[in-house]
């Protein structure tokens, strides 16, 4: 499981986090009623377990500390819950929290209530950070379920709460569906009279009610009876859960520039701090020009080379940042420890940067603008936007390499009044466009095309950062590969970050008198696997983040007598139109004039489609895959 | 110079003149003794330090590594009661700017309940001449990350800030005591008693050489008192070493220089099978073993009477001893799940009682196997604990060579049956075919010699797909199959739905189908009852591609839809999953051999005449074999395609024969069968 889905599947700590002491009470051997009511009723589902209750309650106290308790009951139902879902774990940040188990038990099928022993509860360090010092604060504490059975139902309740007031600001977010099925689930927060809080529910609507409890405001969110969601989607698809899931953000009111200190720690604001982070970036700037110096087979920009060393050779720290209570290391010690985390390599990029001479602007990049816009989860990236030699750069802080600008969400300029929409001049979306004339005539058999590639196919951002020399002929075969097409010549007429294009020209051999152009099922739709498109249905919404065009179209100049074996007998043209994708395939077979044409144009269009339009549009997405809708046969004359 | 040692088995005067062909001498330093065979090592001054580093060699020595490794210096010394110092000294040097990750973080895992760790001292050298102190008091002590054995273990984690390529890390790291605890611990026990082994007054260790980056030098030195003489050998490789002694220590040493960096591959057996290794030990003999294992875990197998009931009523269900005991080790298998967590002392390899862990239904190897031992005693049965080594040799010197605990069943005839519950869930055998040719010891009261399991030959694992398929004129294609697993390709089969969440397993075998065409639309799938282990388990599909077939000029061309086999999951078939082979370093561990069986059978509409079949490749060697076919029968075609692969382990001489069997299977995939209408074709002659 990745990050993502165990911030879903793990009973989890870390909205609010705190140092280490917990003490297992209340060892009664009676259960409550919900417990006995579920033991032997037979669930008619197809889920792995039910959650038959989930009551979290977050209270924010006076002078800023929190307080979380939550009680979980699951009954288990397959083998896969019973080893999977036993041994949940719970996060916290150990010099800030502490955490209490105030009961773990299992009640077998029979009815025998099981408790977990001290002995069943087990300090770890969370693998991702476990090579990272500075973040080892944070723990994770393993609850191991005893006497656990298909049939058996866990309980676990717990408190994490602050031990010293350290946030800056309340807030957290809650999903309301998992990979069980939900019963109940109950959020309520407990604000002191006079705080407000907002709050958005996203992709659901919970029942919702606002009291009071003396001097103390009660917001409660319930749902009941939620089927459960195939985690291997989540996890295996290029998005945040925060976008297709049911899922509850809150939070305490903040001012754009207090977002901007609390949370971004004024990253890129030339306040008196700056001078430090120009003195501390010169430090950083002369070891990498030192390196550079040294690496004599290397040639790169210095801004490049300056990107790839910071955001590329040290280690990333995958963290949910608001464990860690927002705070950062100085750039210097950071870059010098080997490893940081995205927040803070955009500190060390801004930093080093501007000691650089760089015109430099740090850029965040946030999922939504709504309500919640000023919520920490709604961050989804740190970048850097360079001015080198006139043209705009934008550099991620998360090491990826990946060209153009910031796509993920929407971008705002970190600055001292708050956050400015960042304006691109040309916001780009992804293109292939393949033109291809193959020349069967006597005394030619040769072909010629040109190739342009734009958004994530144009190979600029790949070719400009790579240390080993990338040939433009390993470019063009990413996007066909024909035995009968021999490349003898292969021209980058213009490399450049809105568009690269590409001439090629070359041979055609034949094999057996025959030649075989099979130019296969669309690039885009060919990464069948990687879009998750196996699957027969879903249970999540699909998300389509970007535009994708592809238009491929070829002519083919027959030879005098030269017979045409294959020929995609289908009707001449044929369109397609839905929810996130458009086909059209033109065909022309022009016997008079020996020429054939085939046109092939595929649109993915940005879209959130439900489990239904999924079905649809894989349905549509198919008409146009079948590799032999793209291929002509054609026998030449002996000569 | 470098020599291959002979195993010593008769006394420590033998040893001085056989171990070493050539005894390469050196003189061991004035070494300050503490105690009984307590051995401070040489100092190493930093300008020893800069010396080693003048010597090594550059980035141009290793273009394609990052870090090098320029000194690894191990000095062990053994007292009386067994308890050892171990100390470590390494110099680590960055080669580039990719290698700074890897060396700025030291972790060291320890078992606090019977080590003691102690990291003495961190350096940076810097390549511009400077030595700095890296600052001890940042070291944490932290809990090491766990996943399925949730026992109390450690790590002290330092990092190490400012590194530079051409910087060098040097620590001096002082550990006492075992990794691994399998001591029952006394009542009064003094500060060192709890590092003390449980088989008091012996040592044991097995000493790796190459590593996943390259090493320059490393050198493993022993001294050890007199009357310890121990068992030792070199094996996949060649080391140089010696061996001097005094009054009261013997001092031995090890070492070996310029090793090539050797990654880590997937699937490869445990590196102790094929990078060089010193193993040694003091114990006697396997016997010796196999009877202090039988004293420490005896204890554990009394069943109380809740138990006892539990296996009246299982046993109720069976008639003959071999039911009765099949039925014990599956109700273990299945309801006692893979979670350990401690029992304080003695945790490691001493079990779980029979009655924690039938309370706990939890618990690691041993502890599943401590429960099926108890429950079969209860039922009267002779059964025992034994120790093995999943995915490795035990090489024949009595060191602790083991990684997984099983259960001996006595028969009456005097011979063991061996059981292993911990691999059992959703498998149809009492031991599985994934552990053929595995060494084991059991520890029985007289005492045992170590064991090999019974070699599984390729038909005892089989995956076999059944096709029947219909094009219809318009080129599209319908298919019904069903996949059967039988040995150790049916438990793959099983667990594959039975450890995933229902919607993961049905994406799972979607997936695998998508092999066939990525858009084929899936009409029907069905499977067997993972849990029914008294019949093979299957699944069944039934599908559609639309336009499969090209149809067009003079007729249809389509390619076998079961050329491409839906096995391509690294579990089932890895040596089609990890090809090609031939740039590969290290053995591959496919666990199981096994044998794979198509057939399929194509209908095609009326009229089409195949034009370009019979088609066929065969291959027989040592390791694989195969034989792949498509012809015309009967107005129809059919694919039968078989391949054997004949052994669990894959070394370097088998790669070929790998790449061979991928490219056939290749070949297959890639050909198209062309179909011309048979009228046309009959007309054309005969104007000819």
């Amino acid at each position: 499981m990745n990050g993502k889905i165990k911030k879903l599947f793990m009973i989890s700590g870390y909205i609010f986090c705190l140092t280490f002491t917990y003490t297992a009470i209340g060892a009664s051997q009676d259960y409550p009623v919900i417990i006995a009511e579920n033991l032997r009723k037979n669930f008619n589902t197809t889920a792995d377990a039910v959650v038959l209750q989930d009551k979290i309650t977050v209270k924010l106290l006076e002078d800023g500390r929190v307080v979380e308790n939550r009680k979980r009951i699951v009954k288990l139902l397959s083998d896969f819950a019973v080893d999977e879902y036993a041994d949940p774990r719970i996060s916290f940040n150990s010099a800030y929290q502490k955490l209490d188990i105030i009961s773990a038990y299992t009640v077998t099928p029979q009815g025998k209530r099981v408790d977990s022993g001290q002995n069943a509860k087990n300090l770890s360090t969370p693998e991702e950070i476990a090579k990272f010092p500075h973040f080892s604060d944070i723990q994770e504490l393993v609850v191991t379920h005893v006497g656990v059975e298909r049939g058996a139902i866990t309980v676990l309740e717990y408190e994490i709460s602050d031990t010293k007031p350290w946030r800056d600001f309340f807030y957290g977010k809650e999903f309301f569906s998992e990979g069980s099925d939900i019963n109940e689930k109950i959020l309520e927060i407990r604000i002191p009279e006079g705080k407000e809080i907002a709050w958005k529910a996203y992709n659901f609507q919970p029942a919702f009610k606002r009291t009071e409890d003396g001097k103390i405001d009660v917001y409660t969110f319930s749902v009941s009876n939620v089927s459960a969601i195939n985690p291997a989607e989540v996890e295996n698809d290029d998005f945040d859960a925060d976008e297709v899931l049911p899922v509850l953000f809150y939070t305490e009111k903040i001012s754009e520039t207090g977002f901007v200190k609390s949370i971004l720690k004024n990253t890129g604001i030339k306040d008196a701090s700056f001078e430090q982070c120009r003195e501390e970036g010169k430090e950083i700037l002369k070891t990498i020009e030192k390196e550079m110096e040294e690496k004599s087979d290397i040639e790169l920009e210095e801004a490049i080379w300056i990107f790839k060393r910071i955001a590329d050779k040290i280690a990333t720290v995958k963290i949910f940042r608001d464990i860690f209570g927002w705070q950062l290391r100085s750039p210097q010690d950071a870059f010098f420890s080997g490893y940081a985390d995205s927040l803070e390599k955009l500190r060390i990029l801004f930093c080093t940067f501007e000691s650089a001479g760089y015109e430099t602007v740090p850029i965040v990049t946030l999922k939504r603008v709504d309500e919640m816009k000023l919520h920490p989860d709604n961050i989804s990236g740190f970048w850097v936007r360079v001015n080198l030699k006139g043209l705009y750069f934008y550099f991620p802080s998360s090491g990826s390499l990946q060209g153009g600008e910031p796509k993920d969400g929407e971008s705002f300029i970190i600055g001292s009044d708050g956050l400015s929409k960042a304006s691109f001049v040309s916001p780009l979306s992804t293109m292939l466009k393949l033109n291809f004339i193959v020349d069967l005539r006597k005394g030619k058999m040769r072909f010629e095309g040109t190739l342009h590639l734009r958004g994530k196919v144009n190979p600029y951002w790949e070719m400009l950062v790579s240390e080993k020399k990338i040939e433009p002929v390993n470019i063009i075969q990413r996007f066909f590969n024909n035995n009968f097409l021999k490349m003898e010549n292969v021209c980058v007429k213009r490399l450049a970050l809105d568009e690269s294009v590409f001439t090629f020209e070359g041979k055609v051999e034949q094999k057996e008198g025959e030649v075989d152009l099979n130019f296969g099922s669309p690039y885009f739709s060919s990464n069948f696997e990687k879009m998750g498109l196996f699957r027969q249905s879903r249970t999540t919404p699909l998300k389509i983040k970007e535009k994708e065009t592809e238009i491929m179209s070829f002519a083919v100049l027959l030879p005098e007598k030269g017979e045409v074996i294959y020929f995609p007998e289908k009707e001449e043209k044929f369109e397609t139109k839905g929810k996130g994708v458009e086909l059209k395939i033109t065909k022309n077979l022009l016997k008079t004039d020996g020429k054939i044409k085939l046109e092939r144009k595929l649109k993915i269009e940005p879209a959130t489609l439900t489990p239904e339009e999924y079905i649809k549009f894989r349905e549509m997405l198919s008409e146009g895959f079948s590799p032999d809708s793209f291929r002509i046969i054609v026998k030449i004359p002996l000569e | 110079m470098i020599n291959k040692s002979e195993k010593w088995k008769t006394g420590k005067k033998n040893l001085v003149l056989t171990l070493f062909l050539v005894i390469q001498l050196i003189v061991i330093p004035s070494a300050k003794v503490e105690g009984e065979g307590f051995f401070e090592p040489p100092a190493l001054s930093d300008s020893e330090v800069f010396e080693i580093l003048k010597k090594s060699k550059g980035k141009e020595a290793y273009p394609e590594q990052h870090v090098v490794v320029v000194t690894s210096r191990t000095y062990v010394s053994v007292e009386e009661s067994g308890l050892s110092h171990n100390t470590e000294r390494r110099v680590l040097k960055v080669l580039d700017s990719d290698g700074i990750p890897d060396a700025s973080v030291l972790r060291f895992d320890y078992d606090p309940a019977t080590q003691f760790i102690s990291l003495k001292w961190v350096k940076i050298y810097k390549a511009d001449g400077k030595v700095i102190e890296v600052d001890k008091t940042k070291i944490k002590d932290l809990p090491q990350p766990l996943s399925g054995i949730y026992w109390p273990m450690r790590m002290k984690l330092l990092g190490v800030t400012g590194l530079q390529p051409g910087d060098a890390v040097a620590y001096e790291v002082y550990k006492k005591g075992f990794q691994i605890a399998y001591l029952m611990q006394s009542e009064n026990e003094n500060e060192d008693e709890k590092y003390i082994p449980p088989m008091k007054g012996h040592y044991y260790d097995v000493f790796l050489f190459e590593e996943t980056v390259p090493v320059e030098e490393k050198r493993y030195e022993i001294h050890i008192p007199h009357n310890k003489p121990f068992h030792w050998e070199i094996y996949n490789g060649e080391v140089a070493g010696g061996h001097k002694f005094d009054e009261k220590i013997d001092y031995y040493f090890w070492y070996k220089k310029d090793m090539p960096a050797i990654p880590d591959e997937k699937r490869q057996p445990d590196r102790s099978d094929f990078v060089t290794k010193l193993v040694l030990a003091t114990v006697k003999d396997w016997k010796e073993k196999s009877v202090w294992f039988f004293k420490t875990n005896e204890p554990m197998f009394i069943p109380d009477e809740e138990i006892k009931k539990k296996v009246g009523e299982i046993v109720s269900q069976g008639k003959t001893d071999r039911e009765k005991v099949k039925l014990l080790l599956r109700w273990v298998a299945h309801n006692i799940r893979y979670a350990g967590i401690t029992m304080g002392k003695g945790e490691g390899y001493t079990l779980h009682s029979g009655k924690m862990t039938f309370e706990d239904r939890c618990g690691v190897c041993k502890d599943i196997a401590g429960m099926l031992i108890t429950m079969m005693r209860a039922a009267g049965y002779k059964a025992y604990p034994a120790m093995t080594m999943a995915g490795a040799r035990v090489e024949n010197i009595p060191a602790d060579q083991f990684n997984h605990c099983v259960v001996a069943w006595e028969k009456g005839d005097g011979k063991y049956e061996m059981l292993d519950p911990t691999w059992m869930p959703f498998d149809m055998d009492t031991w599985s075919r994934a552990e053929g040719e595995q060494d084991y010891l059991i520890g029985s009261e007289k005492g045992e010699d170590l064991m090999r399991t019974q070699s599984y030959k390729f038909e005892d694992n089989i995956f076999e797909i059944w096709g029947s398929a219909t094009i219809s004129k318009e080129g599209n294609l319908e298919e019904k199959i069903k996949i059967e697993g039988t040995g150790y390709a049916d438990t793959r089969m099983r667990r594959a739905l039975a450890y995933k969440s229902f919607s993961e397993g049905r994406g799972f075998y979607q997936k695998l189908l998508s092999t066939i065409s990525p858009v084929l639309k899936l009409k029907d799938f069905k499977n067997s009852d993972y849990h029914d282990l008294n019949k093979n388990f299957y699944i069944t599909a039934n599908y559609s591609v639309k336009g499969f077939a090209a149809i067009g000029g003079k007729g249809m061309r389509f390619k076998i839809p079961l050329s491409n086999p839906p096995l391509k999951e690294e579990r089932w078939s890895p040596y089609l999953v990890l090809a090609p082979w031939k740039e590969r370093k290290n053995p591959a561990m496919f666990w199981f051999p096994q044998m794979v069986k198509i057939n399929e059978v194509v209908k095609i509409p009326s009229g089409f005449v195949a034009k370009n079949l019979p088609w066929e490749k065969s291959f027989s060697g040592d390791f694989v074999e195969y034989n792949l076919k498509i012809e015309e029968v009967l107005k129809r075609i059919t694919y039968s395609g078989m391949w054997k692969i004949k052994g669990r382990v894959a070394l370097k001489k088998d790669f070929e024969e790998l790449d061979d069997l991928v490219s056939a299977i290749d070949e297959a995939r890639g050909m198209e069968v062309l179909m011309e209408i048979a009228g046309k074709n009959k007309k054309e002659q005969s104007k000819k």
